[in-house]
């Protein structure tokens, strides 16, 4: 129940994320036909890069709900075996998730503030990049709360879901 | 060194305990860290880090070569590929086996994920094999073998991977990559061929096809060449650097899904959300491996570890012996991706000083990460071939891989006695 | 008491910034402090351009760098990136290092740093694939552009400027997505890159240059004693600005008379030429002056003292400005 509620919460970001891919593309692809007819996308790198970052964080608190992250599973038959067992896992794995995202969110909040502190823009496209650092920082707040909710996405239709990324 | 070695140990401690392999790398790097220099600047660090390695233009080929896979994916390219390599060896012994090594490495030629390709293959290729009543072990641990060449023969997201971490050629991995994964191939289908000859009815000939219909099949494949052809062809040529080619391909593999009628917009968001969350995945593990690499060097582990490699006084054959033996260990217990990022901060340093080529090491290193792919008792492939066959019980599929797993014994070996594999096209650019 | 300075290096270990500058420095320090003070040369613990604010959070102690990676951010700093100074590095370094300390130095632009030396390794010259001959050539032309300095530069031009990294720039002009770059000879040299770009335009005193400096945090500095400092100091500021310098010019010579025997064709603007690069490049100038003068210092008094310096340290040193 609580999941899926979360997981609605979550939608705008999966959006987001989707976007931000392609934006990748688009930018990556136009990049390479404008530069051949000489008008290269001012920016273009830098945008890139932005969108990359954007991509990323924006996926982290849905990666952290659908328990997206990978992991050893060495010990998954003994986990099922014995309740204690499990239980220790999830308390260790969901602490240490909490502990780092909060630390995470602090440190990337100062990193922001620094940057805007010091007038950190983009070379060519002209934007200030502290936002990018905050929304960061959101991120890790977000996905400290979603470790909370987490669990395993239900069986979808594509069986390589949640099976790591190689 | 005490402090590294309980910092590993704890690591190792973490992992075991299911936690996220990126959030222990975090959590030891940030924290060992802060034991050696302080809370401040290891806070700094791991933020500055993060923001680094993530806003990053190269990173951009992650997305975009796993968009393009996925699109590919998506296409339903795999089932001609299939059919294709039927019609041309479908009538011989284990032909069906030899099919699926065939279609998979056509398919890793569009495809740079092994997950996927397993998953694609298993779903195409199975079915048949049940019609002709193959042996399971044969059918699944031809399925899971085909698909490891995913991440050899380019694109491949464990080679990208590689390069990142390494500051390694991309273009120049990809196009090394070409030969062993080719290799790669020609030794599956001979481990089928032996399999065969010892036990003639783990795969039974199919039926033969005619000139004129092994010509029609041919047809099926032009999309995957030009896409191919495209994006590597385009490398190897210098016409474009392997991040324009990563966009260039995910646009040519949405207009050939698109082409094919194959996308509709729910499916299309479905594809582009799965591939930031594969992605994102990686992306972390990644900012966890740069930390905790960070950790390592700040302790004086690599400085320390190259003093006493020095001090064992062993030639450097050796060495690379202690060292393909340890992946091979280690590639048993860990996930593959994770296995490359958890040792690469502290192999590389190690085989440089060695003096190793970097672009050889990768190849060998992709190698043993498809060995881990298959080996029991953690093996990505079969754990992904389960969900599609799931009559199919995990000691068959173990038993069904072994030949492979000695065919990638051989071709690590060549890989050692032979460099010129890995490094003859590279050096031909 | 014994003080380790965490030094992290971002550049290869083999680099003559690491093997001729940095490591001889150290082992002068270590000598003049009776082995109280030592550097611990790391592999690099961030990337390049995060370099001054890894020092500035205490993640290094010590560290090298380049102002360009952060532009905007050492405004007053980037003056010696203008056009038209001087080719010599060690007549500009030095040259530029007065003008700091007289100018520059209360503005503080490296705060929360101890300042030991800023120089800069040699002019860029405008490198180019075959082909180009004049200044009309270069319409159109198709530059890969590290910052903003020479952005403009490119731009008033009329040069189509293509940013990316320095990595994906080797990529871009070894497969001809770009027609040049503004480098060093040094760096052309050592980067293989004049089979890509045998020609050469060369300005006297240069399109620009890449501003570079070495800062110890404040946090470390404080953890060294009053003398121990005192003999840091007698071997930084102008001292290592004129040491390290004279490594540069040394290998940018080598490096020209190198590329000049493989084939560089060199295209010396002169005559009405270079009187029409001056006019279209004046504006660089202009608006540097307009930014410095915003920070509150007084641009046109520092650039008058540099150009008399840049004149006054060719003669003590025995050679050419150019
Ligand atoms: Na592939
Ligand atoms: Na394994």
């Amino acid at each position: 129940m609580a999941y899926s509620v979360a997981s609605k919460a979550l939608f705008p970001l999966y959006v987001l994320t989707s976007l931000c891919i392609v934006l990748l593309m688009g930018v990556s692809f136009s990049d390479v036909i404008l530069r051949s007819l000489n008008r290269p996308i001012p920016g273009a790198y830098e945008i890139t890069e932005i969108a990359v970052g954007a991509m990323v964080f924006a996926a982290l608190p849905v990666v952290t709900l659908r328990q997206e992250h990978v992991r050893v599973t060495l010990f998954r038959v003994l986990a099922e075996r014995y309740r204690w067992l499990d239980l220790l896992f999830t308390l260790v794995s969901r602490g240490v998730a909490i502990a780092v995202y909060v630390f995470f969110a602090w440190h990337l909040l100062r990193l922001g503030n620094q940057m805007s502190a010091s007038g950190a823009r983009a070379i060519f496209a002209g934007f200030p990049l502290a936002p990018f650092a905050w929304f960061a920082a959101a991120m890790c707040l977000v996905s400290a709360f979603a470790t909370i909710f987490s669990r395993k996405a239900p069986e979808g239709d594509d069986p390589t879901e949640g099976m790591g990324e190689i | 060194m005490t402090v590294m070695l309980c910092a590993l140990a704890l690591l190792f401690l973490l992992l075991f305990l299911e936690v996220p392999i990126a959030l222990a790398m975090l959590a030891i790097g940030v924290g060992g860290f802060a034991w050696i220099v302080d809370w401040g600047p290891a806070g700094y660090m791991a933020a500055d880090t993060a923001y680094r390695t993530v806003h990053n233009f190269n990173m951009s080929v992650i997305p975009l070569f796993m968009l393009m896979g996925n699109l590919i994916s998506r296409a339903e390219i795999s089932k001609e590929l299939f059919d294709l390599a039927y019609r041309f060896v479908g009538h011989r012994r284990g032909g069906l086996a030899i099919s699926t090594i065939i279609a998979g490495g056509m398919f890793a030629a569009v495809c740079g994920s092994s997950l996927a390709s397993s998953a694609t293959m298993g779903r195409v290729a199975y079915p048949s094999m049940k019609r002709y009543r193959y042996d399971d072990s044969l059918a699944a641990g031809s399925i899971a073998a085909a698909g490891t060449l995913g991440i050899m023969i380019p694109p491949s997201v464990v080679l990208i991977v590689y390069g990142i971490l390494t500051q390694s050629d991309i273009g120049k991995l990809f196009i090394a990559g070409i030969l062993p994964g080719l290799l790669g191939a020609v030794l599956y289908v001979g481990a089928v061929v032996v399999t065969t000859a010892i036990n003639p009815a783990a795969g039974p000939a199919g039926e033969s096809s005619s000139w004129r219909e092994r010509i029609v099949a041919l047809r099926s494949v032009g999309s995957v060449i030009l896409l191919f052809g495209l994006v590597i062809g385009g490398i190897y040529g210098n016409v474009f650097t392997p991040t324009e080619a990563a966009g260039v391909g995910a646009v040519g593999a949405l207009a050939i899904a698109a082409w094919r009628r194959k996308l509709t917009p729910r499916i299309l968001l479905e594809t582009l959300g799965q591939t930031a969350i594969m992605s994102a995945s990686i992306f972390f593990v990644l900012v966890g491996a740069q930390i905790f690499g960070n950790f390592i060097n700040v302790a004086g582990f690599t400085a320390a570890l190259n003093s006493f490699v020095n001090g064992l006084d062993l030639p450097a054959w050796a060495m690379m012996l202690v060292i393909v033996v340890m992946y091979l260990i280690l590639g048993c217990v860990l996930e593959s991706m994770s296995m490359l990022l958890l040792t690469i901060p502290i192999t590389f340093p190690l085989i440089l000083h060695l003096g190793y080529d970097p672009i050889w090491f990768g190849i060998l290193v992709v190698t043993l990460v498809e060995v881990a792919l298959i080996t029991p008792p953690v093996g990505m492939n079969i754990y992904v071939l389960q969900g599609v066959l799931p009559k199919v019980s995990l000691r068959k599929m173990f038993r069904g891989v072994t030949p492979f797993v000695i065919a990638d014994a051989i071709r690590i070996l060549l890989l050692i006695l032979v460099p010129g594999l890995a490094l003859w096209l590279p050096g031909m650019m | 008491q014994e003080v380790v300075l965490r030094f992290s290096n971002w550049l290869p270990p083999t680099h003559p910034i690491i093997t001729q500058m940095i490591e001889p420095w150290a082992a002068e320090v270590e000598a003049a402090t009776e082995g109280r003070v030592a550097l611990q040369i790391l592999p690099a613990l961030g990337a390049p351009g995060a370099h001054f604010d890894m020092v500035r959070n205490g993640v290094a102690d010590i560290a090298f760098g380049v102002h360009g990676y952060t532009p905007e951010r050492f405004k007053l700093t980037e003056m010696v990136e203008l056009p038209f100074t001087s080719e010599n590095a060690q007549v500009n370094s030095i040259a530029n290092w007065r003008t700091y300390q007289q100018f520059f130095m209360d503005a503080n632009e490296h705060e929360g740093t101890h300042l030991l030396g800023l120089w800069v390794p040699g002019s860029y010259q405008l490198f180019t694939r075959a082909g180009v001959e004049t200044v009309e050539d270069l319409d159109g032309l198709r530059i890969r552009v590290p910052g903003s300095t020479v952005e403009r530069i490119a731009t008033e031009l009329g040069m189509v400027s293509i940013s990316s990294p320095l990595t994906e720039a080797y990529d871009q002009i070894s497969r001809g997505i770009i027609d040049g770059m503004f480098q060093t000879y040094s760096t052309v040299r050592d980067f293989n890159m004049a089979e890509h770009m045998p020609v050469v335009m060369a300005v006297p005193g240069g399109f620009a240059a890449s501003s570079q400096f070495l800062v110890i945090s404040d946090a470390a500095w404080d953890r060294i004693s009053p003398e121990d400092q005192a003999a840091i100091d007698a071997l930084s500021g102008e001292t290592m600005v004129r040491q390290f310098a004279e490594v540069w010019q040394a290998q940018n010579a080598a490096a020209v008379d190198e590329l000049v025997e493989g084939g560089l064709t060199q295209i010396e603007l002169s005559g009405e030429d270079l009187e029409m690069m001056q006019e279209r490049l004046a504006p660089i100038w202009d608006q540097w002056i307009a930014d410095a003068n915003e920070r509150g210092v007084d641009a046109e008094a520092a650039i008058a003292f540099y150009q008399e310096q840049l004149d006054a340290v060719a003669e003590e040193l025995g050679v050419e400005r150019n």
